[in-house]
């Protein structure tokens, strides 16, 4: 498109712009997916002219991004990706306890569980796990963290220039977990997070991806299939929250959605059919990017009232928590979906802006510290997950 | 030794809550100095006021005396080297906040991926514009190790082999894309010419990695690589591969044969000796007067409890603990340490030519961790500081403010403007990136050394 710029293009100043701008339309939260590596290698080594022709080669890791992002910006909640694969619990705690911190509790987490075959071959190439066996480590891993960030209580921290006394070692917790994938013994090394622990966000794509996400995700991402399978799917995922001594209204399930807006419906058509032949144009024999899948994210074309009606039908059909927009190219698409279809979904009561909370668990009207049962500075059993599969 | 450029670089040292383990205890201290942004952020501008060349953050993955938490030790809890904010995640924060200052982290070879560190440096040098530099260490306490899994910490040869190994995989992965790969040609539908992308595919001993790094080329061609290591084969990597290069020196003369040792080792790998910043740490306060000076080093000494002060060199004394031997007696023989080599060697003759009790040494460490401390006026720390500049000693120092921020401050207002008098420091940055600022070009795309199933050669 002539007025699209890529990501990497965009660099720190229009990655800001773009959070910013979604920051004044009220979202919750800005999402940064993530990999450690380009995707299809192979067409980049074989100078595949349809492998060029995208965009998702290089871009900027979000873990560095956002720490950046969050001295711009004030409210809107900033989600990092961060694989379980070729990562240490350790690291990753760490990374986004000091991410909570730095923007006053605003931090989430994307844990990735794929194991995507390009990322592993940069990170020691070992053998892909089954799935039964992924899952178990990626469940494995988020409770590993979870406990790292229970390691200082609250008013652990003195600094008590009197007595010298720089913290209170009664309020300070080993981990020693020792599990199938990882052995770590704590503490963390950064005092208890704003939100207690930020918040953790989840992709849902198939059943079998469900039990992690019941048991341990604040936000569960799905796909809009058809209303009656997703709502069974949604209605699947909270009974398994439920399963897991979870209330209603600890899980926020929010669908995929890209909006295609026009002034009027048949101008969102037109501007879809170009996207579409541009994608034909380029593409060849590659992959198609995943963004403009019909098969990955629902799209809805229109103007700014026909696509909230959508939502609208949407949200109500599959009690659906809210959506995740994702975006055909940067920046104007954003910026028309705030100008244009936000003000839309306000008047229908179905969306409601401004500050609600200073946290991005306040604003997603999750409990405080999401800590499954008992106080957040009271554990009786330090050495286990607070989470069970 | 010629010398090329008449000014010193500067480094801005930050080690939560202080470079001295107790300053935090100053009634003129800030309290959040661990923890709170905004104590960064002003660390970062005061700096940045400064004209220093870069931050530079220290690191450890653990908290320190955790080993001793889990064998059952009583902790006193005195110890300030607790909780801290991530040193990357952090200096992404601090790039949105300045615009000229180096931003120099500290990551660890023994406990990360290459890939990711090469990712996250790289990302860090596009959000910063071109500030980024790497501080590569290997780990050096038992702390860490119990948190990546192993019972005790990687022996000291291993580390370096590693390390060697580590360093070579994330520059080959900073070389991935030419400067002039991305196209961005929307008329013919052409983003990136994959000529210009190149994998590493890199079968080592220590890691098998494919590449290519999904991030665009350093605005600065690289980042900077900065190293810490003393001891043998740390002289030699850092001649091998580091433009900048920390130490503790306490004397001019161990400085001058530190340095003549580490430079007149890079003709061997092709490097000219001003392609590396030599920069020995420098503890201080800032003074009216001598007197004064006297009186601050005894208050800053008598923060640190007897306890906390013993632990900082029991860490270095390879496996013996100094409590069981009379503290006001000498340093007794110590095993050789796992943990950090050069620095006992540097505890053992500096107990030798000083005749320094234990308690005394103890004290010395602590309020400098083995770096030179310099207590003084404005005009002493400057002379100092020309000394060893002069001497051939040292390319510039690494300041490390004992708290935040009332030392550096004085610091930048008093100490600052008589070097810039003597015509040893600049008076304006006039460039943007890191290596700009220490006079470093960005080195050539090295060829391609790497083909397909290459087995890395360590040292």
């Amino acid at each position: 498109m002539p007025d699209a710029r890529s990501e990497a293009d965009l660099g720190l100043a229009g990655c800001c712009a773009l959070v910013q701008t979604a920051e004044r339309g009220g979202f919750a939260f800005a999402l940064l997916p993530d990999m450690a590596g380009a995707e299809d290698v192979d067409a980049i080594a074989g100078h595949d002219r349809g492998r060029e022709a995208m965009a998702n080669v290089a871009w900027l890791e979000s873990m560095q991004m956002v720490p950046a992002l969050a001295m711009l910006t004030s409210r809107i909640g900033l989600v990092a990706t961060a694989s379980v694969n070729g990562n240490d619990p350790f690291h990753v705690a760490r990374r986004f306890a000091t991410i909570d911190h730095i923007s006053g509790g605003r931090a989430g987490w994307h844990v990735e569980t794929a194991q995507r075959i390009d990322e592993m071959r940069n990170l020691g190439d070992a053998a892909a796990l089954e799935p039964v066996a992924n899952r178990e480590r990626a469940a494995e891993f988020v409770a590993v963290c979870a406990g790292l960030w229970n390691s200082w209580d609250a008013d652990a921290v003195l600094r008590d220039r009197e007595s010298g006394r720089y913290f209170d070692p009664d309020k300070v917790h080993l981990l020693n977990h020792r599990g199938r994938f990882y052995s770590v013994r704590g503490p963390l090394n950064v005092a208890r997070c704003p939100q207690g622990r930020p918040v953790i966000v989840q992709s849902c794509h198939a059943v079998d991806d469900g039990d992690l996400a019941a048991s341990c995700a604040d936000v569960v991402l799905v796909h809009l299939t058809s209303v009656e399978s997703t709502r069974d799917l949604v209605r699947d995922l909270r009974a398994r929250a439920a399963g897991c001594g979870r209330a209603a209204a600890d899980v926020k399930v929010l669908a995929h959605l890209l909006p295609i807006v026009g002034a009027t419906d048949r101008e969102a058509e037109s501007r879809w059919s170009l996207l579409q032949s541009l994608l034909a144009d380029g593409a060849g024999s590659a992959a198609d990017p995943a963004a403009l899948s019909a098969e990955r994210c629902r799209i809805v074309c229109g103007a700014p009232g026909t696509i909230a009606d959508r939502m609208q039908d949407w949200l109500e059909a599959c009690a659906l928590d809210g959506f995740a927009i994702e975006f055909p190219y940067y920046p104007a698409p954003v910026t028309e979906f705030v100008d244009h279809v936000v003000p839309e979904l306000l008047r229908r009561g179905i969306f409601r802006a401004g500050e609600t909370g200073t946290t991005l668990r306040e604003q997603l009207g999750l409990r405080h510290d999401g800590i499954v049962g008992g106080a957040p500075t009271g554990r009786s059993d330090r050495s286990t997950a607070p989470w069970r599969l | 030794m010629a010398r090329p450029r008449p000014e010193m670089a500067l480094a801005a040292f930050l080690f939560p809550p202080g470079s001295h383990t107790a300053g935090w205890r100053m009634p003129d201290a800030r309290s959040d100095g661990d923890m709170d942004i905004h104590a960064y952020i002003h660390a970062a501008q005061v700096a940045e006021r400064g004209l220093f060349d870069m931050l530079f953050i220290q690191d450890s993955a653990a908290v320190i005396g955790s080993a001793a938490m889990a064998r059952g030790e009583r902790q006193s809890g005195t110890s300030s080297r607790a909780v801290r904010l991530e040193p990357l995640t952090l200096m992404s924060a601090l790039a949105a906040v300045t615009s000229r200052v180096g931003l120099v982290a500290t990551a660890t070879t023994t406990y990360n991926e290459p890939f990711h560190i090469a990712r996250k440096f790289l990302t860090l040098d596009h959000v910063s514009g071109g500030r980024a530099g790497w501080n590569l260490v290997t780990s050096q306490t038992e702390d860490e190790a119990g948190n990546f899994g192993l019972e005790q910490h990687v022996d000291h040869a291993l580390r370096y082999e590693r390390a060697v190994e580590f360093q070579e995989v994330v520059v080959g992965l900073w070389d991935s894309c030419e400067a002039d790969a991305f196209l961005v040609d929307k008329e013919n539908g052409r983003y990136f010419d994959a000529r210009k992308i190149h994998r590493l595919d890199h079968i080592g001993r220590f890691f098998s990695v494919r590449g290519p790094l999904n991030v665009p080329r350093s605005p600065q061609g690289r980042p900077v690589i900065a190293q810490a290591g003393s001891s043998e084969p740390g002289k030699e990597l850092a001649a091998r591969t580091a433009d900048v290069v920390f130490t503790a020196q306490t004397t001019v003369a161990d400085a001058v044969a530190f340095y003549n040792d580490v430079k007149g080792r890079m003709a061997r790998y092709g490097r000219d000796p001003d392609e590396m910043k030599i920069m020995p740490g420098l503890n201080f306060m800032v003074a009216d007067s001598e007197a004064e000076a006297g009186e601050l080093y005894d208050r800053m000494a008598s923060l640190v409890p007897l306890d906390v002060a013993i632990q900082s060199i029991n860490r270095l004394a390879g496996g013996i603990d100094l409590r069981d031997h009379p503290l006001d007696g000498p340093l007794p023989a110590l095993p050789p340490s796992n943990a950090a080599r050069a620095r006992q060697d540097m505890l053992v003759s500096l107990a030798r030519d000083s005749g320094m009790s234990i308690r005394e040494l103890a004290r010395f460490f602590s309020m400098g961790n083995g770096h030179n401390v310099v207590y003084g006026t404005p005009t002493h720390i400057a002379d100092v500081m020309e000394q060893y500049f002069v001497a051939g000693a040292a390319d510039g120092f690494t300041i490390m403010t004992p708290y935040e921020s009332a030392p550096i401050e004085r610091f930048v207002s008093r100490v600052i403007p008589q070097l810039q008098r003597r015509g040893l420091f600049r008076t304006a940055y006039r460039g943007r990136t890191l290596r700009e600022h220490l006079g470093l070009l960005p080195p050539a795309r090295r060829p391609a050394l790497h083909g397909p199933g290459r087995m890395s050669a360590a040292g």
